[in-house]
């Protein structure tokens, strides 16, 4: 191996296994964002370069392959990886695609988390329905709207016809926006008691 | 009970075990002194005296620095890539006193049962 640091290895089949491992396991990190990409991909190099160094016996295909043996297939120890780092981002001020990830991840996992998953992704569609309605009311003032139908039964949405009674006029736009804030505040913060809970 | 199924039970029972001891060996064996990955899980090959996938500790040590009970820094090396090192918090020295007791408690009474 003429250079640990950037991996690069004398012998092509060597870098060759090398790097397919390395593809796999950067795959299998595909729901985290860089910085703990970098960070889980730069961990295992680190180990593995170490035990090459350490098994001085063999070809460096020989002891690349048996490095990687003991690590482990990355299918059996990175997923689990993946979901301890988005974890740590399902603390408050997280971002939502953090806890969207994790939520997919926990949604097959029973009962309880695919009903959980479930509602909470119809909260996050009403939260973006209540966005889009607020901003679509600068736009189509007449149509958008809270409305009251001639039965009266309340109603959100884009309406053209005269039976139909508004509710909040340009009101919508405020309230829907701070309703979709508030919503979505709600239900992150919601996630993260739920998998904090589950991985406790 | 066959041979085989005898193996199998003390197999399962000495996984459990094993399971169980991790992270209390994790934080005695960062008690003593810092480590970074390759070292740590080499040592706790060589105490727990099994193979076992080496990757499967990473998960476990990223979820006690999550707990706060491990703290961790990225250096650089002179040669070859960046280390990261593992620490054990104050939390995790608490922790692990309270293991500890635990564990001879544990043993204190398996030793009486063996003792009858």
């Amino acid at each position: 191996m003429s250079d640990t640091g950037n991996s690069t290895f004398t012998q092509q089949q060597a870098q060759t296994i090398w790097s397919a491992y390395m593809r796999k396991v950067e795959g299998l990190c595909g729901s985290l964002d860089n910085r703990q990409k970098a960070d889980i991909l730069a961990e295992l190099k680190a180990h593995l370069l170490e035990s090459f160094i350490q098994l001085d016996d063999g070809d460096e295909e020989t002891r690349i392959s048996a490095a990687i043996a003991k690590l482990g297939k990355p299918e059996d120890f990175v997923p689990l990886w993946v979901e301890e780092r988005l974890l740590e981002g399902a603390q408050p001020g997280s971002s939502t695609r953090n806890l969207f990830f994790l939520l997919r991840s926990n949604a097959l996992r029973g009962v309880q988390q695919f009903a959980f998953t479930m509602i909470v992704g119809f909260g996050y569609m009403m939260s973006f329905y209540f966005f889009i309605m607020a901003v679509m009311k600068v736009f189509f003032p007449q149509n958008v709207g809270l409305w009251l139908s001639p039965s009266g039964i309340p109603f959100m949405g884009y309406v053209d016809a005269d039976e139909f009674r508004e509710v909040l006029g340009y009101w919508l736009t405020p309230i829907g926006l701070v309703t979709a804030v508030l919503l979505q505040l709600f239900l992150n913060y919601l996630v993260r008691q739920w998998v904090t809970h589950f991985k406790r | 009970m066959k041979s085989d199924d005898l193996n199998e039970q003390f197999e399962k029972w000495q996984l459990q075990l094993r399971k169980g001891v991790l992270i209390y060996m994790v934080l005695a064996l960062l008690n003593k002194q810092e480590m970074y990955g390759y070292v740590l899980i080499s040592a706790l090959s060589e105490k727990l005296g099994a193979d076992m996938a080496e990757g499967t500790i990473y998960p476990l040590l990223n979820r006690m620095v999550r707990s706060g009970i491990l703290t961790f820094d990225w250096r650089i090396m002179e040669s070859g890539p960046a280390r990261k090192y593992y620490q054990i918090s104050k939390t995790g020295r608490q922790l692990l006193k309270r293991m500890r007791d635990h564990w001879q408690d544990v043993s204190a009474g398996l030793q009486e049962l063996d003792d009858v």
